[in-house]
């Protein structure tokens, strides 16, 4: 792997939050806590036991900033820790998906596209909830947080190779599960 | 531009979907102008786009404004106790250790008296004092040396 902290924004904070700059600490807290929270709630399904991941994400950061090698990006570390300390909490218990979750947005459509669309999100959760944990971490990364092949595979520790062919089934999957939903709700319909 | 194989424009969709935006950027060209020519690997992008859209019906999390302000005081207050725990373990960890040992001295000669000091050996010894021209002085000098006092006799 290359250096980054050369073009890594954030780069420049970590000795400073090694060294106990609260201000620079806080300045991670403002770019990376809402996108941390988005990813271990659609890990976790659980809102508040994703926050509980958030807090121990951003402790680790306060405590091992030392740690931190510039190698990887910062948001990459920062991942990476999220996901390990949700892969604890999925391995204490499997959390349950909760479709009345009051801390999902609502976009606000009209009340027929609400209907399908809250329909589809449903499906979806129910469906990634119902992947194997690396599959969904490398759908989370990549689909919804953004994340390049070569950021999410050093989240993931895994080369890109690997992380290709975990997208690749963890897309297969939700495509049939989806499938399978729209007919049952098809069947339903009848 | 890079060339590529069309099994890899097909990887490339099964793995980040049907939106070239989300593909490698080294390979990405590449993988476009394949693609155009190619109605099969059109139609694979197209079922991809289709489980995109669906996956995107999943709302974006709200942000917890009341989370930020908690993660704001972990610097204060967050770790400060677990770090003033953690340094005074560090600080006290060799006194406790010593008088863990001697704790477990006290317990261990309470229970069986018995046992020898430690440097002492059971056997007693029996010192026979041998009358020389200085040995009034030499053992009162060692007598002294280690406590006792003049007026005990060997």
């Amino acid at each position: 792997m290359t250096d980054r902290s050369q073009e890594d924004p954030d780069a420049a904070l970590m000795p400073r939050i090694a060294d106990g700059d609260a201000a620079a600490f806080r300045a991670l807290v403002d770019r990376h806590a809402d996108r941390l929270l988005a990813f271990a709630q659609r890990m976790l399904g659980d809102r508040a036991t994703a926050e509980d991941v958030v807090q121990d994400t951003y402790l680790s950061l306060w405590r091992k900033a030392g740690d931190w090698a510039p190698q990887a990006r910062v948001s990459t570390w920062l991942y990476r820790v999220a996901r390990n300390a949700a892969l604890d909490r999925l391995r204490r218990v499997r959390p349950t998906v909760d479709p009345e979750d009051a801390g999902l947005i609502d976009p606000g459509p009209a009340p027929d596209r609400r209907l399908d669309d809250a329909a589809t999100a449903d499906g979806v959760r129910a469906a990634l909830n119902a992947l194997p944990e690396r599959q969904r971490a490398a759908i989370v990364l990549v689909h919804y947080e953004g994340l390049s092949g070569a950021e999410a595979s050093a989240a993931l520790d895994i080369s890109v190779e690997a992380l290709e062919s975990l997208l690749a089934r963890g897309r297969r999957a939700l495509r049939q599960a989806l499938a399978d939903r729209r007919l049952e709700l098809l069947g339903d319909s009848r | 531009m890079t060339d590529i194989t069309r099994d890899r424009v097909l990887n490339l969709i099964h793995a980040y979907g049907g939106d070239p935006a989300r593909w490698p950027g080294a390979e990405r060209e590449a993988a476009v102008a394949r693609l155009s020519g190619d109605p099969e690997l059109a139609r694979a992008a197209d079922e991809a786009r289709a489980l995109d859209l669906a996956l995107d019906a999943l709302p974006m999390p709200h942000p917890s404004p009341t989370l930020r302000v908690r993660l704001k005081d972990i610097p204060e207050s967050g770790s400060g106790l677990l770090d003033l725990v953690a340094g005074w373990i560090g600080l006290w960890r060799p006194a406790a250790g010593l008088a863990t040992a001697a704790a477990l001295g006290v317990l261990i000669g309470i229970a069986d008296p018995s046992l020898p000091l430690p440097g002492f050996g059971t056997e007693t010894v029996s010192v026979q004092s041998v009358e020389t021209a200085d040995t009034d002085t030499y053992s009162l000098a060692a007598a002294s040396a280690v406590g006792f006092a003049p007026q005990d006799t060997f």
